[in-house]
């Protein structure tokens, strides 16, 4: 009964569950709360964008940031300092997130790899002019097409993390990162060379 | 620095227009956090009993079609379902979702690919187990048996079918769908796993 999960009693399931988590690992409450609470300070803004990258609904948008603030709290229970805050705090986010895409059959039904997006042709020098006149909605549209691995890539990216950031909090290699992000701007570019219309078309 | 020289495009993201931000509420407060967290594993442990329950409703009903019926082929096709609805219990009521993981994203998707084809599988691998006990059932005239308790007329169509092979094949039709439909999505799962896996290594 034990392995089912069945063997909590009335206290144990009343009983502090961080309180117990922390006690196992050593670590306190306070310090837990604490730690959230600097993660909330520097990343409190950044959840709300991720969170707008992996859903475009408002009200499940919110819910999905509650969640991430959530399995944020609860995994700082046992963050070993391992890796940096900030690595910590993107790493549950965007898992949080992929899992919520994963679950959603109709969100993650017509998501395609950044290699179908990928513009062939050559670029020129039109990326700045192009983030000028990019708008946050037409990344946002880009973004929400994209699998969750290279929608993590590109989430980062656009948070400003370096290619060596970005490779340690998702995994990849350094050298997969940087032709990812090479794509992406290649991607940007052409989306302002042909205009918000024609890329679209080309999306949808 | 961000990487390339795309501050704009980094500014162009962070200043989304947040106008809804001011009246949407986020609950950041730990307690609450901590409240929920206990929520959490009572509705866990809701569930499990719940399930529990329902396995041992289908195993009394069955328990009983095991004493009451006259037909051997009934009994051991009943004291079979008993068996596969416990082994189903047991293997699946054990597992929990872990949503919010720190190991790095690709590697949690790539566990998420991998357990999600090897749920596929299971299903799969547990839907055979049921034709021992559909065909034993059938064997011993089960559905004609219910058919008669229900006092069905014998020149209806619905006893006449319950009188042939009817209910059997249509229990093999779904059967086959579903071995079908579930190593269809495995396979597609494995897919998906091996694509994050080549990333994470290449």
């Amino acid at each position: 009964m034990k392995a089912l999960g069945l063997c909590c009693k009335k206290g144990r399931i009343a009983g502090d569950y961080s309180n117990r988590r922390l006690k196992k690992k050593g670590l306190d409450r306070g310090g837990q709360d604490a730690l959230y609470h600097q993660a909330l300070g520097a990343f409190g803004p950044a959840i709300r964008r991720l969170a707008r990258g992996y859903e475009a609904n408002r009200e499940a948008q919110r819910d999905l940031v509650q969640d991430i603030h959530f399995e944020l709290w609860r995994s700082l229970a046992h963050f070993d300092q391992r890796c940096s805050l900030r690595t910590w705090v993107y790493r549950i986010a965007h898992n949080v997130g992929a899992s919520h895409v994963m679950q959603s059959r109709r969100a993650s039904a017509g998501l395609v790899d950044l290699e179908e997006l990928d513009a062939s042709q050559p670029g020129h020098d039109g990326e700045l002019e192009a983030a000028q006149r990019l708008s946050a909605v037409a990344l946002l549209d880009l973004v929400r097409r994209l699998r969750p691995l290279d929608r993590q890539v590109i989430l980062l990216y656009l948070e400003g993390e370096t290619a060596a950031d970005i490779a340690e909090i998702t995994g990849l290699t350094a050298t997969n990162v940087s032709t990812r992000i090479h794509r992406i701007k290649r991607l940007l570019k052409q989306m302002y060379t042909e205009g918000d219309v024609h890329a679209n078309r080309r999306f949808s | 620095m961000p990487i390339g020289d795309s501050h704009e495009l980094c500014d162009v993201w962070k200043d989304q227009d947040d106008e809804e931000e001011g009246t949407v509420q986020i609950n950041t407060e730990p307690e609450d956090f901590a409240q929920r967290a206990r929520s959490l594993e009572r509705q866990h442990a809701l569930l499990g009993w719940s399930a529990l329950i329902v396995a041992s409703a289908i195993s009394i009903v069955a328990l009983h079609n095991v004493y009451a019926a006259e037909q051997p082929w009934i009994r051991l096709g009943q004291a079979w379902m008993v068996v596969v609805v416990f082994y189903i219990f047991v293997t699946e009521f054990q597992r929990r979702v872990v949503k919010g993981s720190d190991e790095p994203c690709a590697y949690f998707l790539e566990r998420q690919h991998e357990e999600r084809a090897k749920s596929y599988l299971r299903v799969r691998r547990i839907a055979p187990l049921l034709v021992p006990s559909i065909a034993a059932t059938w064997l011993g005239g089960g559905p004609l048996i219910a058919a008669k308790a229900r006092g069905l007329n014998p020149s209806s169509w619905l006893f006449q079918f319950c009188a042939g092979p009817g209910p059997f094949i249509i229990f093999g039709a779904c059967l086959i769908f579903v071995w079908w439909a579930f190593g269809f999505s495995a396979k597609k799962a494995y897919r998906e796993r091996d694509e994050i896996r080549c990333r994470i290594t290449g």
